[in-house]
């Protein structure tokens, strides 16, 4: 019987000696914050590759195509956050506007702040509320990973990384702009952790020798065959992968036992589909099927895909499969082909840039606001389905869950040009969050001064129990917490 | 062809320490001097491990180790493994960082997106095999029965051997018939060969290819390839699939007689491979890889006529005419659908579904006048002739240019003074630009003359003449205008073959970074060969050499 090592609480010493790792904050159990239940809490983190920017058509009158003219509650939708009435959840989501990333010049980068180059420096301390440096640009680990371990600890999937956008479109992107989750590996170092793109390999991760508590015992016997088939195989694998390893150089020792541990991590997530307190929302979704094509260039039905994993991300939840996750929609400096969403074939980068040039036909700036409200949309639809989730008490899914929609960039001050009124700012920008998990309140419009925008994501986090911090932000949004 | 060439070749040849003896075997009917320079060079080892091998010096040895099938080698080789040419790895797994290439070892990093996805690719791959009759018959070649193991005892030998490419000892092959067991626990007897299948296919040996070798004796560091690995390496060198059974064979019979196959035997079995179709279109995507254009941004009406007139130029010169190398850079004609020729504003091709057109005085030339390669830089929907000029001088000439200072914006054009593109540009020649732009601007410049999907053009976006800025002077290569002149000037230059052996190397070997030791390792695999250098005899050499047949690892 092989030994299983659970991967986040040792080390493997040079001899096969196993350490413990220091006892960090980030691995304290958790302790709920409104009052413990019976049922878990869910936190989702998601990105959207683009600024906000503001639209000038005419060349006079600004418009904001997402931060709402009205505060508090029954906010105004502007342009871009039209999907929430259609879904019907404008209620449910709140909007955190006047957010700003603080920068300095190389070297002397404040705290949670950037570096004054536009691209490479917003995403980390979005994401991981630590200060980029040009070399680093993401320098801690992200709040999807730091929950999964706070408050995943006994689901099946630990964590779930997915990304909608399939392929770079011929930006020339660099792999840390293609994914936003990271976290400390086993050797106690960073790491990235790279995204699930295919619909059908996260059905096969989330569902696969799955069977929902009360099913058929045929069912459930035939889900348990496949677990102990699959188990068997990884079993050869790993036993095999150890061998040779021993055979290796040092350095591709430590790459097959990286592989070793990944297999390993596999077979527990196998071994794991247990039976936790599900409501009757729960089922096997039906399989997605053959993935969208991979178009070169053209587009990889981004939509149908975001759908997919919007819907598998929902039933996660719903099954108690995984409880923390992060959803990529677009790259960092997004390259994805707008044809579908705007009727024209342009980047969202460029779209991004020549939208706001002042006196753009308004044809223009409503474009750039699909494009933000094709992310919103989708956002949405994932908030309504979990609303109408009944948990095992009868309340609803949303109510245990906290979500979190953040974009890119804003819009203002370019601090690396001096160029004001530029989508190459970290000024001005603003997110989504819903759910009310933790007591959050839902459906208002926040506007704070300059609050930095992972304060939000770590409201999320407060949320559902995680206490601390996000890296150098210790401060949540509070106004999301008062009666 | 100078009569001195196939003397050099010899002796250049033992120098790099071939270890067989290259007079003794190659019969070469320019060689008349009896070629029997072959001071250094060993004895053949056509015969058991008769004669000790003097080690090579590890300075011409390039690094190795564990190598992870790409998503490209992964799908090659389960069509040739289990007949699968659906090419279900580019769903399943992570997509390769084109570096430029897609194989450098540093980036593979074992990922759970990565295991996962290779345990749902395994588990589909094999689900498919045993549902379809006639593939599972051709490929297992038994019919396996719930209770008795000995169909699926000889799959996992035949199949084991196979995927991963050596044969497995009596324990490994007792582990992968156990599996069977779920054929008697289903009472369903081709489950036992699927879940053997879907463990193969995960297997560490199959998705890495282990290319660790042997210590030699008194040389710490280097190491000996193993006879499987250097035949695998090989096979995916050239073929970009897995070892067939012959390549097998070779190794199995090197193996039994304590030796490494030699030269000849390689040799042989690269030229063997060369010929094979498969080579063709290996060699079709080093070029893509390597100079860019891979994915073009362009509507599939022009992008697949594009790539196809790129890689008819490439065969043709490679393969059926076995020109060297260069000429791919200068050749006077290109091939072309009705469409392309009209998209470049070229005659038409006597058959409109594609022919060979002759470029005549219309100033392009070679790969570089291509629409392919004239896609490089585009940017803010025209061309970029930094992002241009970059690709010549990092990707075409392997000249390292560093990355940008902190404060610089390179989303946005330099500047915005000016209508015309030559002046909104000017920032890149003030003085504290230009030692770098210098070094690379000019060359996009002097392509600014063709648009970036490859058509010709007068004007730039502004309505300005482009003719005073398009005629640029390069220092140490020379002065021309468009891509034709470029590709002429280009083609004389050594450098450009040392990239080309160089970025050869690092295919080879699976390594983006390019250190100095790379270069000196390309100049030594070239053997002094110039403009008469073809790529497949450049191909048929490095896989003699003793970079492809050791490794080096620093062993301290």
């Amino acid at each position: 019987m092989t030994f299983r090592l659970r991967r986040r609480s040792f080390l493997r010493g040079s001899a096969g000696a196993l350490l413990a790792l220091p006892a960090l904050e980030i691995m304290a159990p958790v302790r709920a914050r409104a009052g413990g239940g019976t049922i878990p809490p869910r936190f989702l983190v998601a990105f959207g590759g683009s600024s906000l920017g503001r639209g000038v058509p005419g060349g006079t009158e600004s418009i904001d195509r997402f931060v709402p003219t009205t505060i508090g509650a029954d906010y105004d939708l502007p342009l871009a956050l039209a999907s929430l009435a259609e879904h019907g959840v404008a209620g449910h989501v709140s909007v955190i506007s006047g957010l700003e990333t603080p920068w300095g010049p190389d070297g002397a980068v404040p705290p949670a702040g950037r570096f004054p180059m536009m691209h490479h420096s917003c995403y980390g301390p979005l994401l991981c509320g630590v200060r980029a440096s040009a070399f680093v640009p993401v320098a801690g680990p992200t709040s999807d990973q730091l929950v999964a371990d706070a408050i995943g600890d006994d689901t099946p999937v630990h964590v779930m990384t997915y990304r909608v956008q399939a392929e770079a479109y011929g930006m020339g992107t660099s792999p840390s702009e293609s994914r936003m989750s990271y976290r400390i590996g086993v050797s106690g170092e960073l790491e990235p952790v790279t995204p699930k793109v295919s619909p059908q390999l996260v059905f096969q991760e989330l569902f696969s020798g799955f069977a929902p508590p009360g099913e058929d015992p045929a069912v459930a016997a035939a889900a348990e065959l496949v677990r102990r088939r699959r188990i068997s195989m990884l079993d050869l694998v790993a036993d095999d992968a150890e061998a040779l390893a021993q055979r290796l150089g040092r350095e591709d020792r430590i790459r097959m036992e990286q592989h070793l541990d990944r297999v390993r991590d596999l077979e527990q997530r196998i071994e794991g589909f247990g039976t936790g307190m599900v409501g009757e929302g729960c089922h096997v979704p039906a399989d997605p099927g053959a993935d969208p094509a991979i178009g070169t260039q053209a587009w990889s039905d981004e939509d149908t895909r975001a759908r997919l994993l919007c819907d598998m991300i929902h039933m996660a939840f719903t099954c108690d499969i995984s409880r923390a996750g992060s959803l990529m929609f677009t790259f960092a400096q997004s390259g994805i082909n707008l044809s579908t969403i705007v009727g024209e074939s342009v980047s969202l980068h460029d779209l991004g840039h020549s939208a706001d040039v002042p006196g753009q036909p308004l044809a223009r700036v409503e474009q750039m606001a699909a494009a933000l409200g094709w992310h919103v949309g989708h956002f949405a639809r994932l908030v309504a389905l979990l609303r109408d989730t009944q948990e095992i008490d009868g309340s609803s899914l949303l109510d245990h869950c906290a979500l979190v929609l953040v974009f890119e960039g804003g819009h203002g001050l370019d601090g690396q040009t001096g160029a004001t009124q530029s989508v190459h700012s970290t000024q001005n920008m603003a997110a989504l969050v819903a759910g009310g998990a933790g007591g959050m309140l839902q459906g208002r419009h926040i506007v704070t001064a300059q609050a930095h925008p992972a304060s939000v994501v770590l409201t999320a986090m407060h949320a559902v129990g995680v206490q601390g911090s996000l890296g150098e932000v210790d401060v949540d949004i509070p106004q999301l917490f008062e009666a | 062809m100078s009569r001195g060439f196939p003397l050099l070749l010899f002796a250049c040849v033992a120098a790099q320490g071939c270890r067989d003896d290259a007079a003794a075997n190659v019969d070469d009917p320019s060689d008349d001097d009896g070629g029997d320079t072959t001071d250094g060079a060993q004895d053949g080892s056509t015969t058991a491990g008769d004669v000790p091998e003097v080690p090579p010096d590890p300075a011409v040895v390039g690094p190795g180790g564990l190598r992870r099938l790409t998503v490209h080698e992964y799908d090659e080789t389960i069509a040739d493994l289990v007949g699968d040419t659906t090419r279900p790895a580019r769903t399943f797994l992570p997509e390769d960082a084109r570096l430029p290439f897609d194989n450098d070892r540093a980036a593979q990093v074992p990922s759970s997106a990565l295991v996962d996805g290779a345990e749902t690719l395994a588990l589909d791959v094999a689900a498919r095999l045993v549902a379809d009759p006639q593939r599972r018959a051709q490929v297992v070649g038994c019919e396996p029965s719930a209770t008795d193991h000995g169909c699926a005892e000889q799959s996992v030998r035949e199949l084991g051997r196979r995927a991963l490419r050596r044969p497995l000892t009596e324990e490994e092959v007792a582990d992968f018939v156990a599996l069977a067991t779920y054929a008697e626990e289903t009472g369903e007897p081709w489950v036992g060969i699927e879940t053997i299948v879907g463990a193969l296919l995960q297997h560490p040996e199959f998705l890495y290819r282990v290319e660790t070798g042997e210590p030699v004796e008194d040389v710490p560091g280097l190491y000996r390839l193993r006879p499987h690995e250097l035949v695998t390496r090989l096979s995916y060198l050239v073929l970009g699939t897995t070892p067939d059974d012959a390549l097998l064979d070779l190794a199995d019979t090197a193996a039994s007689e304590a030796r490494a196959p030699n030269s000849d035997e390689l040799r042989a079995h690269a030229q063997r491979l060369l010929e094979d179709p498969r080579a063709r279109a290996l060699v079709d995507r080093f070029h893509a890889m390597w100079l860019g254009y891979e994915v073009l941004p362009h509507a599939p009406e022009i992008a697949e006529p594009m790539r196809a007139e790129t890689r008819a130029l490439v065969e043709r010169v490679v393969f059926d005419e076995r020109r060297p190398w260069a000429d791919l850079l200068t050749s006077d004609e290109t091939w072309l659908t009705a469409a392309l020729a009209e998209h470049y504003g070229l005659p038409a091709p006597a058959d409109a579904g594609g022919a060979w057109v002759e470029y005549g005085g219309s100033g392009r030339l070679g790969l570089l006048s291509h629409g392919t390669f004239l896609a490089n830089g585009g940017a803010f929907g025209d061309t970029s002739p930094v992002m241009r000029g970059l690709a010549v001088k990092t990707r075409l000439l392997c000249q390292e240019i560093p990355p940008p200072p902190d404060n610089v914006n390179a989303d946005d054009e330099p500047g915005t003074e000016g209508s015309c593109k030559w002046d909104r540009w000017a920032p890149h020649r003030e003085p504290e630009c230009v030692g770098c732009h210098g070094q690379f601007d000019p060359y996009g410049w002097g392509l600014e003359n063709y648009d970036a999907q490859g058509r010709y053009r007068t004007l730039d976006d502004a309505g300005c003449e482009l003719a005073p800025h398009t005629t640029v002077d390069v220092p140490d290569v020379g002065t021309f205008s468009g891509p034709g002149e470029l590709g002429a000037l280009v083609a004389e230059t050594d450098v450009v073959r040392t990239c080309l052996a160089t970025q050869l190397l690092r295919f080879a070997l699976g390594r983006a970074e390019l250190t100095a030791e790379d270069q000196a390792l390309a100049v030594a695999v070239l053997d002094g060969r110039g403009r008469e250098l073809a790529l497949d005899e450049l191909v048929l050499t490095l896989v003699t050499t003793d970079a492809f047949a050791y490794r080096w690892e620093d062993p301290t």
